[in-house]
Order: structure tokens, then sequence, then C-alpha cells
């Protein structure tokens, strides 16, 4: 008898502890970056295709270079409107601030976490974050920027050898414009909208990933491209 | 009448006022050029600010193409005037100059010597057109790397650098026939007057009430919009639009050619009754 509350006894302390071990944030955000910092550089073709009700843009192609730690380059053959924010490694350098993480729940495939920046100058107020329970990998993110409003990002992955999204969708706010200049066409924005926010999205595919190769330094260097 | 043209086309590069407007269009677009490459991207950068916010904008949308579109938008109410100035003086210049009954001595009937006055005319106000268009999109080449393309039309457009040859040709199309209208209103008018400064004036002045009246949007004048002229003058814009509303072309172009003929048709009719005493 005695034996039997022993063994119910040890196994609900592993049970315990299991859970604990599984809702550690700091565990979790440790394993995701850890998994991150596996791709040492990458470039990838992307095809980027803005959805803003006000804009109308064709999608456009460019290539999308990274190495480790922080560099980051995007180019494309003609004009592109590249979203600041949720362009792959920039999540990961949020992840990797000083921050103290919250575990907020879960749902069926995720962790949800909270991650508040412990800088002042951190370009972000909080950020929710769902992690993939199994693939400990990104799945999705909220975040409330600090002056810029809020943005989510949802990443769709393949099946690469490692976990970098093959499809990058970005929700943001954007004011509605309200300057229409006669010379330079007109704007026929509703007067009531102007300069209201609004949401868009941007759709990031991408394709054609060489992931771990060389990548010389110059590719990162900014170009003069505004005039001859 | 190929040789009456010629001699029309003779007569009128011979006179200094022919050249007025190809040099205050070379002028005018080379400033916009020079002023363009200096401060565009400023202007740019202000135009798109609350977008910065959101997007880095990756390449320029200060180029060739959007610099040509720019000019054309800040140009056009003034081309009017300087086709007016040739137009209005046709056959005013005549009577004023007191050529025309040497002229009509010779074995050609009214009908010829107008007609061939009037493609005179139009061909000027073409060739003032196309001047402006391989201007622009010429020089603009000596300043920047042709790119996509910004137009403010009804949304932000911006058109992909494939998708742009063909809008630039279909407006300037556009804008040909958009001057014929003018230039034969002034043509008409020349032909009631004797002096060429009464044709030009009376032309500007019917273009200024009616882009005036097109402008308002506001009782009575929403009535009358759509049989003024000037309404459609600007329509060469709409070939920048996505999807572009070919309806409205059509239509616009239409209502254009009417005015065209119209007046052409006006033109005639007064000066073969016309009594011709100079």
């Amino acid at each position: 008898m005695i034996n039997k509350y022993i063994t119910i006894f040890v196994f609900s302390i592993f049970i315990s502890l299991n859970i604990n071990a599984q809702s550690d944030p700091d565990k979790i955000i440790a394993d995701v970056l850890a998994k991150a910092s596996m791709v040492k550089s990458f470039e990838a073709d992307v095809k980027i295709d803005v959805d803003v009700d006000f804009i109308k843009i064709p999608v456009k192609n460019g290539k999308v270079f990274y190495k480790a730690p922080d560099k980051f380059r995007f180019r494309a053959t003609s004009f592109a409107l590249v979203p600041k924010k949720g362009i792959n490694f920039s999540v990961i350098s949020m992840l990797q601030q000083p921050h103290t993480a919250i575990y907020a729940g879960s749902d069926d495939a995720n962790h949800i976490l909270k991650i508040v920046p412990m800088e002042a100058s951190a370009d972000f107020v909080i950020a929710t974050v769902w992690i993939d329970k199994l693939k400990d990998r990104i799945q999705k993110m909220q975040v409330t920027s600090n002056g810029q409003g809020n943005y989510t990002m949802t990443f769709e992955y393949g099946d690469l050898k490692f976990d970098l999204p093959v499809i990058t969708i970005v929700g943001f706010d954007i004011q509605q414009i309200d300057i229409p200049m006669k010379f330079i066409g007109s704007l026929k924005v509703d007067p009531k909208k102007a300069g209201e926010r609004t949401s868009g999205n941007v759709k990031l595919t991408y394709s054609n990933f060489r992931i771990n190769g060389s990548i010389p330094d110059e590719v990162f260097i900014e170009e003069e491209i505004s005039s001859k | 009448m190929g040789t009456l043209i010629k001699l029309e086309f003779s007569k009128l590069f011979k006179r200094e006022i022919t050249y007025i407007g190809f040099i205050a269009i070379f002028l005018i677009v080379v400033i916009i050029q020079i002023g363009m490459f200096i401060e565009g991207q400023k202007l740019l950068d202000f135009l798109v600010k609350s977008m910065a916010d959101v997007f880095v904008f990756e390449g320029s949308l200060i180029n060739t193409y959007s610099v040509t579109y720019i000019i054309l938008n800040s140009l056009w109410l003034h081309i009017p005037i300087l086709v007016a100035i040739v137009a209005g003086d046709m056959v005013s210049g005549e009577a004023g100059r007191g050529t025309f009954r040497l002229l009509l001595t010779r074995p050609l009937s009214r009908t010829q010597l107008l007609t061939a006055k009037y493609i005179t005319a139009q061909a000027y106000t073409s060739m003032l057109v196309v001047f402006l268009m391989v201007l622009s999109l010429g020089l603009g080449h000596f300043f920047w790397e042709p790119g996509d393309m910004m137009v403010l039309m009804n949304t932000i457009n911006i058109l992909d650098v494939s998708d742009i040859w063909w809008r630039f040709i279909g407006a300037f199309a556009y804008g040909v026939m958009s001057m014929w209208v003018v230039a034969g209103l002034a043509f008409m008018f020349s032909t009631m007057a004797s002096n060429s400064l009464g044709p030009v004036v009376s032309s500007m002045s019917v273009l200024i009430l009616f882009t005036i009246l097109s402008n308002f949007s506001i009782g009575i004048f929403e009535v009358l919009k759509p049989f003024l002229f000037t309404t459609y003058l600007s329509g060469w814009q709409l070939f920048f639009d996505d999807p572009v509303d070919w309806n409205i072309i059509w239509k616009a172009s239409a209502i254009l050619i009417l005015h065209i003929s119209v007046f052409y048709a006006v033109a005639l009719r007064i000066f073969t009754k016309k009594d011709i005493t100079t």
C-alpha cells in the first residue's frame, strides 16, 4: 500500500516537473534561438504581394540575403515596397534582446508567450508569440510597436532542412494618404478616411533557398540607386 | 492639296511665332527636369511619408517616367495657350497681312485653302505634343534610369516599368486629339477675325471659362460638365489608371472628335460665306 502511494507521489512530481519544463518561456525561446542559430546564412528568391486598399502595385520579385548575426539585404530588379517588419531574422533579433517572457497559455499546437522588452530603446512594447510545441519554431507573432502601430506576422514552413519560412504574411496598420497633389495626379481619397489608419498586409513567398552558403559582404552594402 | 499643305507649312515655319511653343516647352521641361533631379527625392519622401512607417522603398520612384508624368500634369493646362497662338493666327493672320485676296486669285477653292490651313494647324499641334513627349522622355534618360512609375489615380498606382510605354503612347495620342480640339476652336475663331489677337484671346477665354465650369462640382455645373470639351482634356491620365477604363476613353475620344468636326465645319461655313475684303 505504501509503495503504491510512493509511486503516485513520484509520478506526480515527474509530471509536474515535465509540465514546468514545457511551460518555461525562457527555455522555449532558447530552443527557438538554438534552432535559428543553425542558419548561418541564406539567400532566397522572394515574391512580394502588397495588399493595401489605396495602393496598387504588381507582385514584385527580389532576392533576400542573410548572414549571421545581423546582416540582411533585399534586392529587387525594380521598385518594391518591402515591409519594415517581419522579414525573417528581425523576428529572431527581437527574441535576442533582453526581455521578460511570460507563458500565457497554449492552443492545440502552440505555446503562447508574451515578450516584454527590458530596454527602453526597444522598438516594440509587447509581443505575443505562438511557438510550435513540437518543432520549436515561431508560427505567429503579434507586436505592439513603439509608435508605429500594431503588426502581425504569420509564418508558413515548407519541407526545408532548416526552419525558414516559405511564406510570411505581415499584417499592419497604415495611415491613409491625405495629400492630393495636383501635379502628380489626383488621389480620390474619401475625405472622412484621409489620415485614418487602415489595415493592410504583405505576403512574402520565398523559394530557391541556398542555406549556409558563402555570401560576400559586398552584397550587404547599400547602393546609390536614386539617379545616374 | 499636298502642295498647298507644303506651302502652308513653309509659311508657318517662316514665322517666328511658330517657334515660341517649342522654345517654351523646351525651357519648361529642362527646368522641371533639373528641379526634380535636385529636389525630386524630397518631394517623394514627403508624398509617401505615411507609407514609410510601414515600408522600406527598394529602388526609386523618381525616374524618367514619373518625372515625365509630372511634367505632363504641370504643362497640360499651358499647352493649349501655345497651340491657340498659332492656330488662332492661321486664317486671321492672312487677313491681317492683307494677303487673302491675292491668295484666292489662284485656282483653288476656299474649301481647299481652309482645309490645307486646318491640316497644317493640326499637324503643328501634333508636332508640339510629340516634341513634348520626345523631350520629356528623352531628356529624362540623361538624368535617370527608367523605372517603375507612381501615379495618383484614385489609388496610388505603382506601374511596372514593363507596363508603362503603351500607356505613354496612348496618353500622348489622346493628348494630341485633345489639343486638336483647342486648335480647332482657335482656328474657328480665326476665320471670324481679321487680326490674330482676337482668336487667341477668345479661345483662351472659352478654355478658361469651360475649365472653371468643368471643375465645379455643384448644382447646374454638374449637368453642364458632360457637354464641355474641357471635361475631357485631361483624359490622357486615364491611361495610367489600373485597370484602364476603356469605355470612358472611347466615349471621351468620340466627344473630342465630335468637337473637332463641328469646329471645322463651322470654320468652313464661316470662311466660305465670308466676304473677303483684304
